[in-house]
């Protein structure tokens, strides 16, 4: 493992628990992860295994209950939401497996929302949101809202919008489950391409051989990582129980 | 940097706004319905009370604001003393009374003094009333009417009794349809009168008490009026005698400045009680008629405003409600919003924008209402309405407030969701 002061990302004995009292659930527990800059992370886990609240507490959209989280060296649980919000705009472009678009906006208002909180004039960002756009082979669809678009349209949009205000992190949440096979490999080598650009990709999913390409992986338990898998393409043929894993 | 681009972001807001609105068009049109027929009934309510006060206020308003009024009152209120066979009611202001003020009233511009009587001039076709009204040159100084032909009687005229009028221009068609009117002949009360002036109309006849203008009027001089038909009048009435002798029936002063009107008003009052009997003089002050009137008004439009404002309100109620609905139907696009990194006041102004932007199309299309409704009512049921440019702008300004105060609760609503739930949120 790197070294803490090359980490990304260092979480330490971080727990999450949800309600209070006698119905208290945990859903992340003593969780102790680093992720240095620049890698590829998959964390797979079944349903209920705290996959998606440990994107969303890496992502700073869900506080921690107990221990550390550390991004850049900043303590983020100590930031307010005012702050956490800037943090999400700044720092991390979020995917979602659902694409979670605003349906009544157009191709390219979805893309430049980012850009609008961040204060960015109106013509730079519309213009940076067109060379997105056609970075992801959408540039005859700019005026579309999203119900009129395939779902790998729709992903790519969603991705354009992650990447708009030029993250160092991309979180992706089951980015490829709504999708067909082909298309969904279309997505995951847009997701290779920026991480050998230098982006910190992390990703939930259940998909094994999406989880196999990415430099790491994680699997969880009942809120914990259970194992840590380093190696990458080669360990296709690894005795993991894949059973275990998948819903 | 915010400050900086915080028009374009408001800019693209209000765009957000209209591009909502224009997704739920009938939606939105039956929410902002409530505020259109509020701002329309604020509206046509104030028009119509503006012009049912404009109506009186201008009739007090012609004579002027500076000008004191004194009429003669029939005090007798007893009728058993008129019964007597040979009661002779003598009251009413006099020709003493007028030199009496005119030695010493200060501040005096001039002093109109009136006598009028009721007479009927027979023509070749009918019988018309009219009222023949004896006073001074200054009368046309005073009443700012109109010459429409010839001239008004002079000094000149008084001095040497020349027996001329001057008749309004209703009176002057009926009288002499198909001759000329100046130099031709009226001939009422018993003395003939050589026409030397035609003025104009007045378009309303009011039963004001202090208007002298009336549709038929015959203007004389006092001096020949007096001669001819001197200051007792006898008539019969079923079978009885009256017979009263009132020399003035009314008298104008104008002050030379509005500041002394009620000073004045209490001397006049306190001169007159020395030298009458009776209380048979009134004095009437416009500038006092004026402001009771205002007053009046006042309240009048307090109470039509506060109507129109409750449907205001019931408007404002309706918006927040489609507010909240839509907040909720909403919930994935605010989580979105969240986690991409939008704060909290960013949220808040957003649907902030939005609802103000609903209420104050609203209020928009209600001023569009609002002006043609009070057209519509004048139409219809022939009363005066003006819509006032003011009654627009407080409308526009009540609208926004609506917008901002009941959009306020909904658009914090909005904020204060949790991110991950409103995600998940179907």
């Amino acid at each position: 493992m790197a070294a803490k002061n090359d980490a990304l990302i260092v979480l330490q004995q971080v727990s999450r628990c949800y309600g209070a009292g006698d119905s208290l659930i945990s859903a992340l527990n003593n969780v102790d992860l680093s992720i240095e800059s620049g890698k590829t992370v998959a964390i797979l886990g079944r349903s209920g295994s705290g996959k998606s609240t440990l994107l969303n507490v890496i992502g700073c959209l869900d506080p921690i209950s107990a221990g550390t989280y550390q991004l850049n060296d900043q303590d983020v649980s100590k930031l307010d939401d005012d702050a956490l919000s800037i943090l999400r705009l700044e720092s991390f472009g979020f995917i979602f497996q659902s694409f979670h678009l605003i349906p009544q906006l157009n191709v390219l208002e979805n893309i430049e929302l980012p850009l609008y909180y961040l204060g960015v004039e109106a013509k730079l960002a519309r213009e940076r949101a067109k060379s997105l756009a056609a970075i992801m082979s959408l540039d005859d669809r700019w005026l579309h809202r999203p119900a009129q678009l395939s779902g790998g349209q729709q992903q790519r949009v969603a991705i354009a919008r992650a990447l708009v205000n030029d993250p160092a992190i991309l979180l992706a949440d089951e980015p490829t489950g709504n999708l067909d096979a082909a298309t969904g490999s279309q997505i995951l080598s847009v997701l290779h391409r920026l991480a050998d650009e230098g982006k910190t990709v992390v990703t939930v999913t259940h998909d094994q051989s999406v989880a196999y390409t990415m430099d790491r992986r994680l699997y969880m338990l009942d809120g914990r990582i259970v194992r840590t898998d380093e190696s990458r393409n080669e360990a296709r043929t690894s005795e993991i129980n894949v059973g275990d894993f998948s819903c | 940097m915010l400050i900086r681009f915080l028009p374009s972001l408001i800019c693209r807001d209000i765009h957000l706004g209209l591009n909502n609105l224009r997704l739920h068009a009938m939606r939105s049109f039956l929410t902002m319905l409530g505020m259109i027929f509020g701002v329309a009934s604020v509206i046509a309510m104030l028009a119509v009370g503006q012009g049912a006060s404009e109506d009186a206020l201008e009739q007090i308003r012609q004579l002027g604001s500076d000008v004191i009024v004194m009429e003669s009152v029939d005090s007798v209120s007893n009728d058993n003393q008129r019964q007597g066979q040979n009661f002779f009611n003598v009251y009413g202001v006099t020709y003493l009374d007028v030199m009496r003020l005119r030695d010493t009233i200060p501040n005096v511009r001039r002093i109109v003094p009136i006598k009028i009587r009721y007479e009927r001039v027979v023509t070749q076709a009918q019988e018309i009333a009219v009222r023949v009204v004896g006073t001074t040159t200054h009368w046309f100084d005073l009443v700012n009417r109109p010459l429409v032909a010839g001239r008004f009687f002079t000094s000149l005229d008084e001095q040497r009794h020349h027996a001329v009028a001057v008749i309004t221009e209703r009176l002057g068609r009926q009288l002499f349809p198909l001759q000329a009117v100046l130099g031709n002949f009226v001939r009422a009360g018993g003395n003939v009168y050589r026409v030397v002036g035609v003025i104009r109309s007045t378009a309303a006849a009011s039963n004001s008490v202090t208007s002298p203008a009336r549709d038929n009027d015959i203007y004389v001089p006092l001096t020949v009026m007096r001669q001819c038909t001197g200051d007792i009048l006898v008539s019969r009435l079923s079978g009885r005698t009256i017979r009263e002798k009132v020399e003035l029936h009314q008298v104008f002063i104008q002050m030379s400045s509005e500041a002394v009107v009620e000073s004045v008003a209490t001397a006049i009052d306190h001169l007159i009680a020395r030298f009458h009997r009776k209380e048979d003089v009134a004095i009437k002050i416009p500038l006092v008629l004026l402001r009771q009137a205002e007053e009046t008004q006042r309240r009048f439009n307090i109470v039509l405003g506060a109507i129109a404002g409750i449907s205001l309100l019931v408007g404002g109620i309706g918006i927040m409600n489609i507010m909240l609905a839509s907040v909720t139907e909403r919930t994935r696009e605010i989580g979105i919003r969240r986690a991409i990194g939008a704060r909290r006041h960013q949220i808040v102004s957003q649907f902030l924008i939005e609802t103000v932007v609903l209420s104050c199309s609203g209020g928009f299309l209600g001023c569009i209402v609002g002006l043609i409704l009070p057209w519509t009512i004048s139409k219809i049921t022939g009363l005066s309405t003006v819509v006032t440019s003011g009654s627009l702008v407080l409308s526009l300004l009540i609208s926004l407030s609506v917008g901002i105060v009941f959009g306020l609760y909904p658009a914090i609503r909005a904020s204060k969701l949790d991110p991950i739930a409103a995600l998940r949120h179907e």
